[in-house]
């Protein structure tokens, strides 16, 4: 089949052209160098390609060496029917850059090459004036007006490339660097960008208000009053929501799913059958379920951040405070986007420039609390943290203790990056390091539909990966603790005796050996742990308790102690196949994974112990 | 031209204040000479310090249409061309 090409400069809207084009729900960001893969999908007969972001056809960080590379195989394949080149109307100048580039290569490789000039709605909402036309007679290329974001003139960009001719073996070959030097020399780059200066000056927006209205909200978010403020106060919002909005989300499907694991427990009149059902199937993976809505609005809260094109902002306030640790201001998006999850978060880290801060970045994502710790948070805190508040009923004390397990990743994070920073800095001198340089996007209102589709793709993709897992995790956990004995007999099942054998190793962390078997289980990934904790006290409980998980843990004898030292072992530990496998990709060394795997297991093995210690004495 | 003395950076622009690009320090790599002037930072053209941000932020710079915020290291690197030769360019 043949291929289009979707080429432009970082944050040009190439992905949301990707996805209009295909009808895919790729994720979109107001942000630089969001796709850092080449993603690819089919759509009326050919194969659409969404590339990396790129300011010219010279690489500099990895996603960029990813796009290059893909464009140099792709542009002397003869199954590439066409180049669209996605131009930023509002940021004309710069796209042009690289838009003469491309021209002039795909001139050389006889490949067609459509312009197609995005946000195109911002210049006609402010009635500024543009000259398309003229542009296209002057550079002999198609030019066409485009909206990703209003589907404005993406029938025409269609049937423009659908109605090319197929194209035959190109001459030219350009696999080896030298034809694409040309743009090397300092001589070079000037004429170019100074064509694009004229080039923007003659036919580009005839007005500056979109560059002023974002200069007035800079002078807001980026002051020194209420800049930091502000940033706080966004964070404080971010996990606020996940908190609160999530409740009536979770009440609903806990309440649902226990009126339909009793109705189809009795549907099945086999005995062994209907325990499975009701143990395995509606305790262990019902509870984790329960936790998908907190899941849900993450993503959207943290969608809406990233479209809005604070996160530049951020970056850039936060620049100075990260580098104490040997940090860069983009680490913070990655950081962030690792509360989501850690395994699109690392791969993000290709777009800082820095090697060794791009290393010590992917080596402290794994701490920022991800989604899938969440249901172990939400069921310990709200089981075992008394909902009271203190400070004259400001501060709930139940919110208190889940940003403190927030809290306590992103500090373990920082403390671990720091002392690799010094400590390591021989070895990772080596690796080089690049100075910061950051575009700031113009502010936009966020795009609702994508993100609310992002977010539910993601949701249910999560729950159906973690479904599968969790699911025969379960099943296997059933088995070993519901025989010989079968329900109520739990501390003489095979699983139990397992169980009281490997016992002392987490005794001092304050935990029995049923915590210990689903700790074990979750180092596969963690989201396991609620599933497994469940269908184990779903085996012991009398019929028709219908308490909550962490009630059962409660008259279990698990301690406020255990529970907290608990909460802290997950918000440290390295639970998670999935992140070593990315780690090992993206770091291109197996050493890595393994030693971030050890340092974190023993790192929140010591922190796990000391806080059990502590607050039993203060307890007692 | 300038003496070394006289010759100002990025850095030294106050905010709201404009200056032309002259030239790029050696210790800026090949590399990211290139790409800065790909962004717009070549000799000749006009930037503006639009903001110096709290926290000891990197700076905040228009050039051509396009912001972007840049660690003191690179800002700098890049020389512009001092009050007096402007005013003989001009
Ligand atoms: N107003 C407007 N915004 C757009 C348009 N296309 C994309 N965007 C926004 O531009 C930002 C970058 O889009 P994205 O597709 O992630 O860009 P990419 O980095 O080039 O893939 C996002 O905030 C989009 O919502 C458009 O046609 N009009």
């Amino acid at each position: 089949m043949e291929n289009v090409l979707i080429l432009g400069n970082p944050n040009s809207g190439k992905t949301l052209l990707f996805n209009r084009l295909t009808g895919l729900k790729q994720k979109v960001a107001n942000f630089p160098g969001v796709t850092v893969e080449i993603l690819s999908a089919e759509a009326d007969g050919l194969i659409v390609k969404d590339f990396p972001g790129t300011y010219s056809l010279k690489a500099l960080t990895i996603d960029e060496k990813v796009a290059i590379d893909g464009f140099k195989e792709a542009i002397v394949d003869p199954k590439t029917r066409a180049i669209i080149c996605v131009l930023d109307a509002t940021r004309l100048e710069r796209s042009l850059y690289l838009l003469l580039q491309l021209i002039e290569v795909s001139q050389r490789c006889h490949c067609p090459l459509i312009a197609a000039v995005n946000v195109i709605d911002e210049i006609i909402t402010k009635e500024i004036k543009m000259d398309l036309e003229g542009l296209s007679k002057e550079i002999g290329c198609p030019v066409l007006g485009i909206s990703a974001k209003k589907r404005k003139g993406l029938k025409e960009l269609k049937n423009l490339y659908l109605s090319l001719p197929k194209r035959k073996q190109s001459q030219t070959n350009l696999s080896n660097d030298i034809e694409l030097s040309t743009f090397n020399t300092k001589e070079e780059i000037i004429k170019l960008k100074s064509s694009a200066h004229e080039l923007s000056k003659k036919f580009g927006p005839q007005n500056d208000i979109l560059l002023k209205s974002q200069h007035r909200l800079d002078d807001f978010f980026l002051s020194s009053w209420a800049g930091p403020l502000v940033f706080a106060a966004l964070m404080l919002f971010l996990f606020q929501s996940i908190f609160t909005w999530a409740s009536p989300l979770m009440e609903g499907i806990k309440g649902f799913l226990d009126i339909s694991g009793q109705w189809a427990a009795t549907q099945v009149s086999h005995e062994i059958l209907s325990d499975f059902i009701k143990d395995a199937l509606f305790a262990g993976l019902g509870s984790f379920l329960v936790f998908a809505p907190q899941i849900f609005i993450l993503f959207i809260v943290i969608g809406l951040l990233e479209d809005s094109g604070y996160l530049a902002r951020a970056a850039v306030i936060l620049h100075k405070p990260l580098s104490l640790f040997g940090l860069s201001g983009r680490s913070f998006v990655t950081m962030l986007s690792g509360h989501a999850c850690a395994i699109p978060a690392i791969m993000s880290a290709r777009t800082i420039e820095s090697p060794r801060k791009r290393l010590l970045t992917i080596i402290a994502t794994p701490f920022m609390s991800c989604s899938a710790r969440l249901p172990v948070y939400a069921m310990l805190v709200g089981g075992f943290v008394p909902a009271t508040s203190i400070l004259g009923g400001i501060v709930g004390l139940q919110g208190l203790a889940f940003f403190m397990l927030f809290a306590i990743g992103i500090t373990m994070g920082l403390i671990v990056s720091a002392l690799l920073d010094k400590t390591l800095s021989k070895k990772t001198a080596q690796l080089g390091d690049a100075p910061f340089v950051i575009e700031l996007p113009p502010y936009r209102m966020p795009n609702w539909r994508p993100i609310v589709m992002h977010a539910l793709n993601r949701s249910f993709g999560f729950i159906k990966n973690a479904g599968f897992m969790i699911f025969s995790v379960t099943v296997v956990v059933w088995f070993l603790g519901y025989f010989p004995d079968h329900a109520g007999h739990l501390d003489t099942s095979w699983l139990g005796m397992l169980g009281k054998w490997i016992e002392p190793i987490f005794r001092p962390m304050g935990m029995d050996w049923k915590i210990g078997v689903a700790v074990l289980t979750s180092f596969l990934a963690r989201e396991v742990f609620v599933g497994t904790l469940g269908t184990l006290y779903g085996i012991e409980s009398v019929k028709g308790d219908t308490s909550s998980l962490a009630n059962r843990l409660q008259s279990s004898g698990v301690t406020l102690a255990s529970a907290l030292a608990l909460a802290v072992f997950y918000s440290l530990a390295m639970q998670c196949v999935s992140t070593l496998a990315v780690m090992k990709k993206e770091t291109g060394s197996s050493r890595i994974p393994v030693f971030v795997f050890i340092g974190m297991t023993v790192v929140a093995y010591a922190a796990a112990a000391f806080v059990f210690i502590l607050v039993k004495s203060l307890t007692q | 031209m300038s003496s070394s003395k006289k010759t100002r950076s990025l850095l030294d622009l106050k905010v709201n204040e404009e200056g032309q690009i002259y030239s790029f320090s050696a210790h800026l790599s090949h590399d990211y000479t290139i790409r800065l002037r790909e962004l717009g930072f070549r000799e000749g053209e006009f930037v503006k310090c639009l903001k110096t941000p709290p926290l000891g932020a990197p700076r905040i710079f228009e050039i051509c249409g396009s912001v972007y915020s840049m660690e003191t290291e690179i800002a700098q690197g890049i020389k512009l061309l001092s009050s007096e030769s402007e005013k003989t360019a001009k």
